[in-house]
């Protein structure tokens, strides 16, 4: 009898630490993300096309949209779950000065903040966030990517399992499936996903995710990645949406990590305030990194 | 489950097997009751291997699912001992014999048809399928190709299976009109005159009618619509053998694509190949800071080349060139204009910032401006021309720009300092409407919370409505002269608490327009210009979804119209709220009123009932398609209109916009920014 308890609190202590291993390794991929990000300076290019493959390589079929956007993101708050980011858009020319200031929470009841900066009418406008509920993703800037697939920090909302640990493509990796919980799934558009985790720079290289009849939706591969402080961050990440045929790749042109950023800079002051806008960038640029 | 058997046994079963009947050319069919119930034949109905087992098996032998050959066989043998064929064969030849053969023939016509179609689709896909393997894909992308016109058609299956009580009547008002138009026709070749007709002429009907009914059916109705038609061949028998073949098939399918799956996981040589057609390198390379160049090879194949460059002189300007169209119902007030726009930003010198965005416009001899001036002309606008210096916690703007106060969108309480220009159309440009004047704007910024603002105007500038003499053709025509625009100035300091917003505003102003007064009982009205005070507060409350606004203007000194030059001090109020649905659907409404607050000046030409303004928008494709809707209007003076609106970005560089207003105006209402008439508008740009 002792021995049949004792293989009973086995299994289940097993069981326990594979289930918080699972949420663990994500809970540190969702940290390193963030920390990722902090005081961060980037200037990234976002092209979206509907694509075709010729010769084993996805090749776009139309002529890309593409948006380029200077970013700079500074955390705060308990684990860096808030944040406070300023994004300015210097292509296409039909969108050129668009700005748009947003501090978003770790906090679920508080609603995400954000100004844009309307040109035609010079004059800042706060944004209507939208309910923190079952609230529709939207595209991010009109690409394939959704505001749903850019956030983080909400760990908590999903169930993790390793299904699977070896090597792929000769590195070591944990696959592990991540089911929305019931709360969630009402405000996601997705039933899974399945998640590629790199063991040792503990980011995620792939990410399959399903939609609600359980189809794979989209695939998201990242690569090229840098390391600042023990911290590793893709500069390429795309995202191929298999029903539409359309993808989206977000490149990182130039980053400068580390970056002090002044508190006044993630205000409404540089939405306006033109000279002080790029008095600032100017000195962020100057100490960034061109990636290619 | 059971309204999923009927379902499958409509679609999978029903149309396979009416669809590998044969018609010969001659018109003779060779359809007879013994052959449609050739035991092959039923037994591949009733057991589809093209429309099901294969497809599961097909999975299953794709990666990530893996299935030999020996269970797959083993599979199917299991199913085929455990439902046999030959006594659903019976069951449905029994029921089928009970109908005339003219139905059964035009249910084969009917499902030929539709066969014919998803043929041709699965062919057209397994051709992709087959180039794509060709190309080296592998996976799931692969799967996609192969099966996608197959998952589209099994879609339509299990779109039934969902939505069978939501079968929408007018879904239902189709099918019934074309259950009746097969059963007509149906019922006329039974006739003794149609038998008359010569067997080719009469097959050849049937077969136009039926491809034309089964071709609208295919296109227009779901496949759900189609169950009550084929239930009423669907024996019990039937019905309760297939559902319990389909529910133990997909059970069994099921655990082996669970055993499966775990193992395919982790196939390197799949996922490889994928990583490969993505990113052109391993996943796993870049260990260095600086990037291996091969690995950014996967971007440049797919955009081009996005090396980042230093900043040549084309990226501080924008250019635009649009031509723009507007014609209403009476013929009345054409637009016909080509624009070219230069805007230019630069910062320079560190702290300084400077802008600048002309627009030039030829008017069109058929242009209403052109119209009434008599000929074609072209005309230069300075909408921008400013300096900016920041340095410390404020920044000083100076030179031709638009000051716009107040929160609620569409209404004017306080937006006083800016005047209109008339001349214009207003589509998305908000600021083409505006006429901006020379002024100087200090800005000081106090952390996140609080902000003060200082204007000066040398020289007030009014609303421009032509172009018939000079710029000033308001103050020309209303005889006001130039030296009688003084200067304005204001000041204004925002601040917030939590998710409120707050304004106080103060100025010193000229109204835009001149109001026409009395200098006595004899004379005729003359324009004159008030000269007044505006005290001003805005509110903004976010909380959600919602989002609430108000902007209250006391204006002191307002002219009263048609008074002996009598003042009044009035309110402007405007109230307004807007809503972002869970789809992103977005919502404003406001509501804006003036009320004069000398009580024995009313009634006068300015009290009016409150001005209402609607405006619904949305994104669509990405931020492709912008669709809004905007509808405004007052019950006295009577003013009404409604604008849908959709614009549309080809690409980077082709913007294409389409409007058509809706007015329902008082005939002695003059709205300078719109005509009485409704309205269609079209404009295409181009910006590089």
């Amino acid at each position: 009898m002792k021995q049949l308890s004792l293989f009973i609190a086995l299994t289940l202590m097993s069981s326990f630490v594979v289930a918080q291993t699972a949420k663990e390794i994500m809970e540190t991929v969702d940290r390193h993300q963030r920390q990722s990000n902090d005081r961060e300076f980037t200037k990234v290019s976002l092209s979206t096309c509907k694509f075709a493959v010729k010769d084993g390589k996805p090749v776009c079929s139309e002529q890309p949209r593409k948006k380029v956007i200077e970013t700079v993101q500074k955390n705060y708050g308990n684990d860096g779950k808030d944040t406070k980011s300023i994004s300015i858009v210097l292509e296409p020319a039909s969108e050129k000065g668009i700005g748009m200031l947003t501090y978003s929470y770790g906090d679920d009841s508080k609603d995400t903040e954000s100004w844009l900066y309307l040109s035609a009418l010079g004059k800042v406008k706060r944004m209507v966030s939208g309910g923190k509920e079952e609230q529709e993703p939207v595209a991010f800037f009109g690409s394939e990517f959704t505001t749903e697939d850019m956030e983080n920090g909400k760990t908590d909302e999903y169930t993790y399992t390793i299904l699977e640990e070896g090597n792929y493509g000769g590195t070591k990796v944990w696959v592990i499936e991540t089911i929305p919980s019931e709360q969630r799934l009402k405000k996601t558009r997705y039933s899974k996903a399945i998640l590629w985790v790199d063991q040792e720079k503990m980011v995620v290289v792939k990410n399959q995710s399903y939609d609600k009849r359980g189809n794979l939706a989209k695939k998201m591969i990242s690569s090229n990645f840098v390391e600042t402080k023990g911290i590793w961050k893709a500069l390429e990440t795309t995202m191929i949406n298999i029903k539409d045929s359309r993808l989206s790749a977000i490149v990182t042109d130039e980053i400068a990590p580390d970056v002090d950023v002044q508190e006044e800079f993630l205000t409404q002051r540089p939405l306006t305030d033109f000279a002080f806008r790029e008095a600032n960038l100017n000195e962020l640029r100057k100490g960034s990194i061109k990636t290619h | 489950m059971l309204k999923f058997v009927k379902i499958f046994f409509a679609c999978c079963v029903l149309l396979p097997t009416f669809s590998i009947a044969e018609v010969t050319e001659s018109g003779n069919s060779t359809l007879t009751t013994q052959t449609f119930l050739d035991s092959r034949l039923i037994e591949e109905t009733l057991f589809p291997s093209t429309s099901f087992i294969e497809i599961e098996t097909a999975k299953l032998n794709k990666k990530p699912y893996r299935l030999s050959q020996d269970e797959i066989s083993k599979l199917r043998q299991e199913l085929n001992a455990k439902y046999n064929p030959e006594e659903i064969k019976k069951a449905l030849s029994i029921h089928l014999q009970q109908e005339p053969d003219n139905i059964q023939q035009g249910f084969v016509e009917l499902n030929k048809v539709l066969s014919s179609e998803f043929a041709s689709q699965l062919s057209s896909a397994r051709q992709e399928a087959a180039q794509a393997n060709k190309n080296g894909q592998v996976g799931d992308y692969q799967e996609s190709l192969d099966l996608k016109k197959v998952k589209e058609h099994r879609f339509q299956i299990a779109r039934t299976y969902d939505g069978l009580q939501k079968l929408s009547t007018s879904q239902s008002i189709i099918f019934q009109q074309i259950q009746g138009e097969i059963r007509s026709s149906l019922n006329e070749g039974q006739s003794s005159t149609y038998k008359t007709k010569d067997p080719a002429e009469r097959l050849e009907e049937l077969k136009q009618l039926n491809q034309s009914l089964s071709l609208y059916a295919f296109r227009q109705i779901p496949a759900k619509d189609f169950i009550p038609y084929f239930n009423a061949l669907a024996t019990p028998s039937v019905q309760a053998a297939l559902e319990a073949y389909e529910k133990d098939l997909r059970t069994t399918l099921e655990e082996l694509e669970k055993n499966n799956a775990k193992e395919a996981l982790l196939q390197e040589d799949t996922l490889l190949q994928e990583e490969s057609l993505l990113t052109g390198g391993s996943l796993l390379g870049g260990d260095s800071l600086l990037l291996d160049d091969g690995l950014m090879l996967n971007s440049s194949d797919m955009f081009g080349s996005s090396d980042a460059q230093e900043k040549s002189w084309k990226d501080y300007f924008v250019f635009s060139l649009a031509h723009q169209e507007t014609h209403d119902d009476e013929g009345e007030n054409p637009i016909f204009r080509n624009t070219v726009r230069v805007e230019y930003e630069q910062a320079f010198a560190n702290n300084w910032f400077a802008r600048l965005d002309v627009k030039g416009t030829h008017y069109q001899l058929d242009d209403r401006q052109a119209l009434q001036k008599g000929e074609n002309y072209n005309r230069g606008k300075v909408k921008a021309a400013w300096l900016q210096y920041s340095q410390g916690a404020c920044a000083i703007k100076a030179g031709q720009q638009s000051l716009i106060w107040g929160q609620v969108d569409g209404t004017f309480a306080v937006d006083d300092i800016t005047p209109f220009d008339f001349t214009e159309k207003l589509l998305t440009d908000y600021s083409a409407v505006r006429l901006p004047q020379v002024m100087v704007v200090n800005d000081c910024f106090f952390a996140n919370k609080k902000q003060t603002q200082l204007f000066y105007i040398p020289k007030a500038q009014l609303h421009l409505s032509s172009h018939l003499d000079d710029e000033y053709s308001l103050m020309a025509a209303s005889g006001i002269d130039d030296e009688d625009l003084d200067s304005e100035w204001g000041a204004r300091f925002k601040f917030s608490f939590g998710k409120t917003d707050f304004a106080l505003m103060y100025a010193d102003l000229i109204s835009n327009g001149p109001t026409y007064v009395l200098p006595d009982l004899v004379n005729p009205p003359i324009p004159a210009l008030s000269e007044y005070k505006l005290y001003g507060f805005s509110i903004n409350h976010t909380s959600g979804s919602w989002q609430f606004k108000s902007d209250i203007g006391y204006k002191t000194d307002q002219l009263l119209q048609g008074t002996l030059s009598e003042m009044s001090d009035v309110v402007d109020a405007a109230i307004g709220v807007q809503y972002l649905s869970r789809s992103n659907h977005n919502f404003n409404l406001g509501i804006w009123g003036q009320y004069t607050l000398d009580d024995e000046q009313a009634p006068t030409a300015n009290d009016s009932t409150p001005f209402i303004t609607f405006n619904w928008s949305k994104q669509y494709l990405g931020d492709s398609l912008d669709l809004s809707l905007l509808a405004s209007g007052r019950e006295n003076p009577k003013t009404s209109s409604a604008t849908a609106q959709a614009s549309y970005k080809v690409n980077d560089y082709w913007n294409v916009l389409g409007a058509v207003t809706l007015v329902d105006n008082d005939d002695t209402v003059i709205n300078p920014l719109q005509s009485n008439n409704n309205e269609f508008s079209f404009e295409i740009k181009y910006q590089f």
